[in-house]
Formats: structure tokens, sequence, C-alpha cells
């Protein structure tokens, strides 16, 4: 049952016109082959020589050969050459190569291991040439080299079934089928068929379209049909004898065999997308914030929320950013309004230099957005369509994307919450910590490789000059952490983004990251904005600390003032839950059952 | 480079070298007859046949001849042709310039022309030339090489002469005149590893340019073409070495068949004609040869994977 089931849902290839035309000709192709000798015009074999070479006409649709023989009629019989060969090469290879992945893989031990080797070993076997040579043992017949060359494409399928017998031998089912006293025959097939089938199918179109090519290739060096038997192989080769007179005679089976090869393998992708394998995501580019520029609210009239918290404007602003909205635009129709979902409403914030502003909420309530928009790399399909943000005199919503690649990396730096995803791990630290020296500062190599040692003896790493030259899985996750902080800080910037910062390590090593950003953020008088979801860090690390929840600043102040008064019940709960971690009944959502659904973003 | 690893890699050789030697070995057992009545014709009597089987040693059992072939063929020995008694290594010695010379250039023009289609289709993802890239490289797939090599010599060699239609010219005597007269072979050869290459260093570029570490370096202010090739074209390298490597193999077949178009004397026209003469221990030494050949390709794979990936040094 289950196996008609997931043939149904194979079938549910979505039909693109390249899908459509493939099936199609190979429809015709299989149709021709099938009925040949009622609809070829001519005998293939037989003769002419008063009508030798002949170009296309009503008489000989693709014209005759240097024998007088009709092409039409050669090339149909042509596919009753090919479509078996390639069918019993792949026969062969998915038969064998089941039945040594499904053993290897159930019975395991020795035979296991056996099996394995010899199939690395067949891999590095040229698969032509070991046919050939085949061929050359045992004599000339296109069944023994369409036989040897499924024996080694077979290595692919067992290698497939192994994995698929390994990954399922163990779950219940099979446990609790076998307890039930069946067969291991019939627990393999019913159980671990249905999900071999899928890749398997995939894997058999492309077996099949190289099996199609490789006898092409063996009868047109002579060692696959015989003469005067037609091949698209051996009329190729009979082409090229005729290379000087008469070259269109190289276009009617050379465009067959390449049609048809391209239709199994249009169909085998058609199938792949279907199934979803190995679907190439296809991310659209990242947002230009440039071409928001135009839908860039005017100058916002409304005071900030700074105001209401009673709060003055710090005099050197930093950042300033005014009434900031963030939408997920609905990937089926970018113009679409109803489509847009706001994940950041309406924010506003105001940084002072030297001054550190936490921004905490829960998860997906908006700050990593919000830190995103402002370093312009929000996501593809995400969009800032409302707002503007100043960094000094900097307008950086309506700069190009060319002039924000000068700013990031220089006037704003960030540093993100999984330092080891986040560090290059075929790329030395010291090279990764000199890029922003490198673009911004035009240092040479080795100017930027002393100030990556000076740097990385600043955040705390110890033999700096020796560890420059680490790749990122030499360092634990505090040192990358560190390493991340010294690249960050290379060109003293003016805002440090610090988004969950310490979230990925360990509590003793977060302490000391902590630690190290506040000394390094005093000293370089930079601009932070450090989230966080975890309100006792950012208390104990900032001057003021800004509440957000489900994309909206719900309350800001000083952060004495807001841990000791909060005035909002969701800093409340939020308090509510660090003071009493043991009781994590205390949910967030509780107070405010409002706009709830902006969380599940 | 990592002594240990190289050592690890070699030891892990063994297996392979077995599996192709008895594989190669095994071909000779085909032969219809004894080798000796091959060798003496219809006309050998018996006891003559018998004889000649004893001094070749095919008289003993079937491992101790193995044994022996294989000791012979550790020491470089691969036996003599039965047509003309020349010695099989140095019949295919002088002809792998050729067929290497194809499959070499062959390799360079599919790694320049599929990681260049690659690179394109990376920079703008879901643009025209990721479309673009994508159509060729489905095309690129389905061409038979032989069948391009005669769509290159139509035109090229036959009604322009631009290049020469058959003939070698070794490296040595005229490095100009030797690209001219590999340069369509190549260049047909390449097609299809080209198209894999462009297929697996788009796809690999596109999983590589979603990573954390490239937003993180975009953040240090690189464009997004900077991070492109400072970051997404060395993580993407190793599956494309891979494909490359495993490529080799499908490019030495297709040399011997491509060899045939351009009347280029090389190792497939020496595997051809002995297949039609039944010269097996040529045969046998052909794919005894590629198949090393191949196999270190495979190892030389292994230790690119050591400079591309630091993980790698460690294992």
């Amino acid at each position: 049952m289950k196996f008609f089931q997931d043939l149904v849902k194979w079938s549910r290839i979505r039909l693109t016109h390249g899908v459509l035309l493939a099936a199609i000709w190979l429809v015709v192709v299989c149709g021709a082959a099938l009925l040949a000798p009622l609809i070829t015009p001519y005998n293939p074999n037989s003769q002419n020589l008063l009508a030798t070479n002949l170009g296309p006409s009503w008489q000989h649709l693709l014209g005759t050969d240097n024998l007088g023989r009709d092409t039409l009629s050669r090339a149909i019989f042509a596919a009753r050459v090919a479509l078996p060969a390639a069918a019993i090469g792949t026969f062969v290879a998915v038969a064998l190569g089941l039945a040594v992945g499904v053993s290897a893989g159930y019975i395991g031990g020795l035979w296991d291991r056996i099996s394995m080797r010899a199939v690395d070993a067949v891999l590095a076997l040229p698969g032509l040439i070991v046919a050939i040579a085949v061929v050359g043992a045992v004599g000339p017949s296109l069944l023994h080299a369409m036989v040897t060359l499924g024996l080694l494409a077979s290595v692919a399928y067992a290698r497939l079934a192994r994995g698929v017998v390994m990954s399922v031998r163990h779950r219940d089912y099979i446990d609790a089928a076998r307890v039930t006293g069946e067969t291991a025959s019939h627990v393999l097939l019913r159980e671990v068929m249905p999900n071999v089938l899928g890749p398997l199918v995939v894997q058999a179109t492309l077996t099949f379209a190289h099996m199609l090519l490789a006898e092409a290739a063996l009868s047109f060096i002579g060692l696959g049909v015989q003469a005067p038997q037609a091949s698209w192989g051996s009329m190729l080769n009979s082409a090229r004898s005729q290379i000087d007179n008469d070259p269109f005679l190289a276009l009617p089976p050379g465009l067959a065999l390449f049609l048809t090869v391209l239709s199994v393998q249009t169909l085998g992708d058609g199938l792949r997308n279907a199934a979803g394998t190995a679907g190439r995501s296809k991310p659209r580019p990242l947002g230009n914030l440039n071409v928001l520029a135009s839908a860039v609210r005017s100058n916002g009239t409304e005071q900030p929320a700074e105001e209401a918290t009673g709060r003055i404007l710090p005099s050197e602003p930093a950042l300033v950013v005014d009434s900031l909205c963030v939408s997920v635009v609905g990937t089926a129709d970018r113009s679409a309004a109803p489509d847009e979902t706001l994940i950041v409403e309406d924010l506003s914030l105001v940084l002072a230099k030297g001054e550190a502003l936490g921004l905490v909420g829960e998860s997906g309530s908006g700050k990593s957005m919000t830190a995103l928009a402002l370093i312009g790399l929000l996501p593809p399909g995400i969009r800032v369509i409302a707002g503007s943000i100043h960094l000094g005199s900097h307008d950086l919503l309506r700069m190009s994307d060319t002039s924000m690649n000068a700013i990031r990396g220089d006037r704003i730096a960030m540093i993100f919450q999984n330092p080891a995803r986040s560090l290059d791990p075929v790329r030395n630290i010291g090279s990764q910590i000199a890029e922003p020296l490198r673009i911004h500062r035009q240092l040479s190599r080795s100017q930027a490789k002393r100030q990556a040692v000076e740097l990385l003896g600043r955040v705390g790493v110890q033999r700096p000059s020796k560890r420059v030259n680490d790749y990122p899985h030499q360092l634990s996750g505090g040192q990358m952490q560190r390493v991340m902080i010294a690249a960050a800080l290379a060109c003293s910037p003016d805002l440090l983004i610090a988004d969950e910062p310490t979230t990925a390590l360990d509590t003793t090593v977060q302490r000391r990251i902590l630690d190290l950003l506040r000394e390094l953020q005093s000293q370089e008088a930079m601009a932070m904005l450090f989230i966080s979801h975890d309100l006792a860090v950012v208390s104990d690390i900032c001057d003021r600390i800004a509440v957000m929840r489900a994309g909206r600043i719900v309350e800001q102040g000083p952060a004495g003032d807001l841990t000791d008064r909060p005035r909002h019940p969701y800093t409340r709960a939020l308090l509510a839950t660090e003071m009493s971690l043991d009781t994590p009944d205390v949910t967030l959502s509780d107070p405010l059952q409002t706009s709830t659904s902006l969380r599940q973003l | 480079m990592n002594f240990r690893l190289v050592r690890s890699r070699l030891l892990s050789l063994i297996p392979v070298l077995l599996v192709v030697s008895v594989a190669s070995f095994s071909l000779l057992q085909f032969l219809p007859g004894s080798p000796a009545a091959v060798i003496l014709g219809t006309d050998a009597t018996n006891s003559q046949i018998a004889q000649l089987n004893h001094q070749l040693g095919v008289d003993r059992p079937i491992v101790a001849q193995y044994l022996s072939w294989l000791s012979h063929a550790v020491e470089g020995r691969l036996g003599n042709s039965v047509i003309n008694g020349q010695s099989v290594v140095s019949l295919i010695w002088t002809r792998l310039p050729v067929t290497l010379s194809l499959a070499v250039v062959g390799m360079v023009l599919a790694l320049i022309g599929g990681v260049g289609l690659g690179l394109t289709a990376a920079l703008r993802p879901g643009g025209h030339g990721d479309r673009g890239v994508s159509l060729l490289s489905a095309v690129g797939l389905s061409l038979p090489g032989f069948w391009v090599a005669i769509l290159l010599v139509i035109p090229l060699a036959i009604w322009t002469r631009a290049f020469p239609a058959t003939g070698y010219v070794p490296l040595g005597t005229n490095p100009f005149e030797w690209l001219r007269s590999i340069a369509l072979g190549s260049l047909a050869l390449s097609v299809a590893p080209g198209a894999a290459i462009a297929r697996h260093t788009q796809r690999a570029l596109v999983a590589a340019m979603s990573q954390d570490f490239v937003r993180a370096a975009r953040a240090r202010g690189l464009s997004h073409f900077q991070a492109l090739i400072r970051h997404g074209l060395k993580n993407a390298s190793i599956p494309v070495v891979t494909i490359s490597s495993f490529h080799f193999a499908t490019l030495m077949g297709g040399a011997v068949v491509v060899e045939q178009i351009f009347g280029l004397n090389g190792v497939g026209q020496l595997l051809i004609s002995s297949v039609q003469d039944h010269d097996l221990p040529v045969v046998q030494g052909v794919v005894v040869v590629i198949s090393l050949l191949v196999i270190a390709v495979n190892l030389g794979t292994d230790l690119i994977y050591s400079v591309l990936d630091p993980r790698v040094r460690l294992a």
C-alpha cells in the first residue's frame, strides 16, 4: 500500500515546459522504436547504389547515406538498439546494486566491509575502457558490454541502498516486524523498498542516459552492434567517413541521440525536483535598500518613544532610528501589499556616542531583524518598508549598496550569536580579522596581519602571533567569539551591534566575553547595541534598555529604573521569569495575548 | 603536506589495487582455448601446445598464475604483445602522451569553462545568468563528445582548415602545433565534464553563500562579489574538486573514442586495434595503466583536499 502511495507521490512531478517536451520526445522515440517495421518507409539495410548521399527530399526525408540507405529508417531502427541496450545496462546496475547494498546494510559485519571495499575499488575503474576490454576478451557483443557497464554502474546503487538500509535498520517498525515473526526478506521488501525508491528512480534516469551514450560510443568505434545493423553510434561512424562530401549525415543520428539523452536527463531532474531531494533553492538577491528610499515615509513628526519614558535626547547621537518598519514580503507577488507581514513595527531608537543600549525580548520579537536592518543585510524576502536610519551624518537607507559596503565593517560592525558558524572554516582567523583593514584602510597583507596580531592580543587571546595563523576549528567557542570581536573592532567603528553574542557559549565563558565587551566599549567610546533575551545580562552591561515585543518597543529607559520599576506588564513578566527560573510556568504571553501570531515568525 | 595523511591514503589504496589487479588478470582467463593455441595458430599439435603452455606457466593453478602475474606487474612487466612480441609497457608508453594530452587539456578547458560558468550563475542567483547556465549545463551533459568532435571538425578543420583534421605533433617538437593538433579533440572532450563542473560549482556556491560566515564577512564590509570570491569559492571548491576528479576517468574513456576521429595514435587506438586482433596482454596492460592513472588522480585529489580544507589536515 505504501509502495503505491509512494508511486503516486512520485508522479507529482511539476510539468514544466521542459519536462513536458522531454516526455513527448521519449514517447515519440519509444513509439517509433516499437512500430519501426510498420512506419519506416524503407528497409534500414537495403542499399541503393544509384541513390547515395542524397540530401533530404520527399522520397527520403532525411536523405540517404553513402550506400544509399534511407537515413530516417536507419535512425528509427537504431532506437531499437539503443533503448533495450540502455535498459539492460540500467537493469543490471539497479538489480545488482540493490542486492549488494541491501545485503551489506542488513547483514553488516564482514560482508559489509568486504563489499564496500569492492565498491570503492570499482569506482576507480574507467568504465568505458573496461567495457571495451571485456568486448575484446569475450568477442564483440553489445550485450556483454552493456552487462559490464551495468556491473560497474551498480556501485552507486549499492551505496544508496546500503545507506537507506542502515538508516532504517534499527527503527522501531523494523524491529517490531521482526518480533512478529516476519521473514527478513518480507520486512526488507515492505519497509525498506519505499525508502529507497525515490532516490533510486532519479539515479536510474541518470544511469539510463549514461548507458545510451555508452552504447553509441561503443558502436561508434565498431565494438557495439555489427554492420550492417544501425545504431546511432554506428551511423555517426559512417557519417565520419563521409565528412568531406556529406557533412549532413552527422546531423540526424547525433541529434536523435542528443535529444533522447537530454529528455531522459530532463525527466530525471523533474523527478528530483518533485522529490525535493536535491532541489536547488533559489534565494532572491539581498534586498537593495536603495530601492526602498522611495518607500521611506517622510520624516515622522511623531515624538520618539524616548520622550514617553521621560528621558532627554542624548546630545551627540551616534545612531538615530526613526519609525522603522521591516516586513516579510510575500514570495508570490512582490507588489501585493496584503501579503506583507510586519516583523518590526514603528521602531525608534537613539544611541549616544559611547552609550550601550540593550535590546531585550523573546525570540521572534524582531530584535535580530532590527539589527540586520541597521547593517543593511536583511535576508532575501525581508525588507525595510518605512522609517529612517541615521548613523552620524549618513542616511543609511538612502545609500547605495556600494556605499553601504564602505560603512559596514568600518563605521558599523556586528558580532553574531554563533561564532563557530560565523567564521569561514577554510580561512585562517588572521585573514578574517584583517579583511576590514584590507578593505577599508587599504593596508598591505603584512601590515594587516600585524594589526590582526595586535587586535587578538587586545581581545585577550594568548600568544596572538602564533594563534593568528590558526583555523577556526582549532579554537574554542569563547576564543572564536573573541576573534569575531577583534574583527569587529579592527576599524574602530562608531557602532557595534552584538546580537546575542554569548548565547552559544558556556556560562563561565559568557561572563568573560561580557566583561571584555564592556571594557572595550568604554575604551573605544563607541556606541553599542546589545541584543539579548536575557534581561539580567543586559541590565548588567548596558546604560539603557529597550524592551521589544512582537516587533514593537514596549518600554525603554535607564537600566536601573527599568529593572527596579518596570512599567509595562511584559517587562514585569520578563523580570519574573528570570527571578523564578525553576518555575517555567510563568509564560511570557500570558499577560498579553494580543498579536502573538508574530511570534510564529 | 602531511606525511601521515599521505601514508594513510596510500594504505587505503591497497584494496583498490587488489580489485583492479584481479579484474585485469581475469581478462586473460576469457581467452577461448589456451594462450599457446592462440600464439601457435591452428596448425600446432596438441603436444606443442601443451609444451608452450607449460613454458608460459598457464598449466599451473590459477592462484599461482595470478601471484606470478602480480609480482611481474609490480616490477613493471606486463608481458608482451601476442601479435608482434613487443613489450606491452613500451607499446603503451609511446602512446600515452597523446591520450594524456587530450585528457589533461580537456580537463583544463572543462575546469576553466565550468568554474567560470558556475561563478557567472552565482553572481545573481535566480537571474538570467543563473537560468542560462542551468540550461547550458543540462545541454552539455547530454552531448556525446564524439558527436561534438565531428561537429567541430566540419567547420573548423574541413571547411576552414583552421585546425588540422588528423595527426598529432608532440609537445616537445612544437608546443603551438601540439596545442593545435589536440585542441578540437580536447574541446569536444571537455563539454560533458565542463557541464558537470558548472552545475556543481553553481550549486556549491549557492550553498556556501547562504552560510552564516558569508553574512559575517559582508558585515565586515565585503561586497557580494568579494564574499563570493574570498569565501564562496574556496568553500565551494571541495565538491568541485571531487566531481572533477570523478570526471577524469570519464575523460580517459572519452579520449579513447575521440582519438579515432582525429586519427591520433594514442592508447585508444592501441586498445581498439588490440581488441580487434584479440591481443589480450595489450588490452590487459591498457586497463592496468589507465586504472593506475585514475587511482593516481584520485590520490592527488585527496591531497588537494588537505590544502583546501584545513579540517582534513588533522584527519
